[in-house]
């Protein structure tokens, strides 16, 4: 864990923080720029065994990944025992790496998810294409259509959303594919 | 569980070729920073139990626009002002006026959203601006808003004292010898 230093806003140099009050506001030595500071608990947190233990004598159990290293605890996920580099806290469990990696792709709350993509957006980008491009519109409402089957389950978005407009979008698209579709029997026909 | 609420202030920031856009959420286990660059969007958690320290100063982009704007401003006005007087072509010194009254509205928008600033937050491993608490009053509205969250999950700020437990690094502790786990030792798996 590194040390943290707090820098001042304006001038970036590292400021003197003082060790009695959580908020204050402090005027830098060298910009002499005043700057809120909000300080919490975790500034002073040491993490306990951060460094791997070795294996004191043969009645200690050791970690499944460094057989050399003591086990300090065991993974909520797959019973494994792990040392204190492999164990990993979550949620108030301890978990290994392999059980993160698990968690992820079954993440229900998706609170491992770093990126999304807002495919309603991209619907509504091809549903207007498939109005406006004439009979491109062909090719662009079913890709839109394609679109919102494949990622309806997805998450778009890491905080709540409605599906109304994905809805409404898809309507369009439908439409439009219905529209240019007759459009070009129509004009088979009259030929 | 507390259902995700937006937090004040929105910044979109330029890097490169893209425009991105910064939000800020809170939920109730981690406050969420959103930076959405057309379809894609990039998500940081930043759990309450690690947030080490906010710290928010001045920034000097009030302060340049408001001059830049007064100066381009008061130019524009005077410009205007002489084509009126000599009786250039109305189509020139309403451009002229135009000018000047849009250099206007971004002088009085920026005096309307008050002071900028630069809001980083600290946890043990990163460091990271939050874009979007800009402007001074939407800073201090959302640090209100974070605050009780972040004691709920840490507890009230004290001082640190030295602490009477041995502190330990790589497998050696300010005592000597290293302790006994506290681990029950089960057979292996």
């Amino acid at each position: 864990m590194r040390n943290t230093i707090v820098r001042c806003s304006a001038c970036e140099r590292a400021l003197k923080l003082p060790a009695d009050v959580g908020y204050t506001s402090l005027d830098c030595d060298h910009c002499d720029k005043s700057t809120d500071i909000w300080l919490f608990p975790a500034l002073h947190r040491v993490k306990n065994n951060s460094a791997p233990q070795q294996v004191v004598d043969e009645g200690h159990s050791s970690c499944m990944n460094h057989p050399s290293k003591r086990a300090v605890a065991v993974c909520d996920g797959c019973g494994k025992f792990l040392c204190a580099l492999c164990d990993i806290p979550w949620n108030n469990d301890h978990l290994c790496s392999q059980c993160i990696e698990h968690q992820q792709e079954k993440d229900a709350d998706n609170v491992l998810r770093s990126t999304y993509i807002h495919y309603d957006r991209i619907v509504l980008l091809l549903a207007f294409f498939s109005i406006f491009l004439f009979y491109l519109g062909l090719f662009f409402a079913p890709a839109a259509l394609f679109i919102a089957w494949r990622y309806w389950k997805e998450p778009w978005r890491p905080v709540p959303y409605k599906k109304w407009g994905m809805i409404t979008y898809v309507t369009v698209a439908f439409l439009a594919l219905v529209v240019w579709s007759s459009a070009i029997v129509v004009a088979i026909i009259n030929l | 569980m507390l259902k995700m609420s937006r937090l004040p202030g929105r910044a979109v920031k330029r890097f490169g070729w893209s425009l991105e856009r910064h939000q800020l959420w809170l939920s109730g286990e981690y406050l969420l920073h959103r930076e959405i660059s057309g379809y894609r969007e990039e998500v940081k958690r930043y759990y309450y139990g690690d947030i080490q320290a906010i710290v928010s100063g001045p920034s000097l982009g009030f302060r340049t626009c408001n001059i830049l704007c007064l100066l381009v401003l008061s130019l524009l006005s005077l410009l205007a002002l002489a084509m009126y007087l000599t009786s250039a072509s109305v189509t020139a010194y309403t451009l002229v006026f135009l000018g000047a009254g849009l250099s206007g509205f971004t002088l009085s928008g920026n005096l309307i959203f008050g002071p900028t600033c630069k809001t980083t937050l600290y946890t043990a491993t990163s460091e990271a601006q939050l874009y979007s608490l800009g402007r001074r009053r939407s800073t201090e509205k959302a640090i209100a808003r974070i605050l009780p969250f972040i004691e709920a999950a840490q507890g009230a700020y004290a001082a640190p004292t030295p602490s009477t437990e041995p502190v330990e690094f790589g497998g050696i502790t300010s005592e000597g010898a290293v302790p006994p786990p506290s681990l029950e030792d089960p057979p292996n798996p």
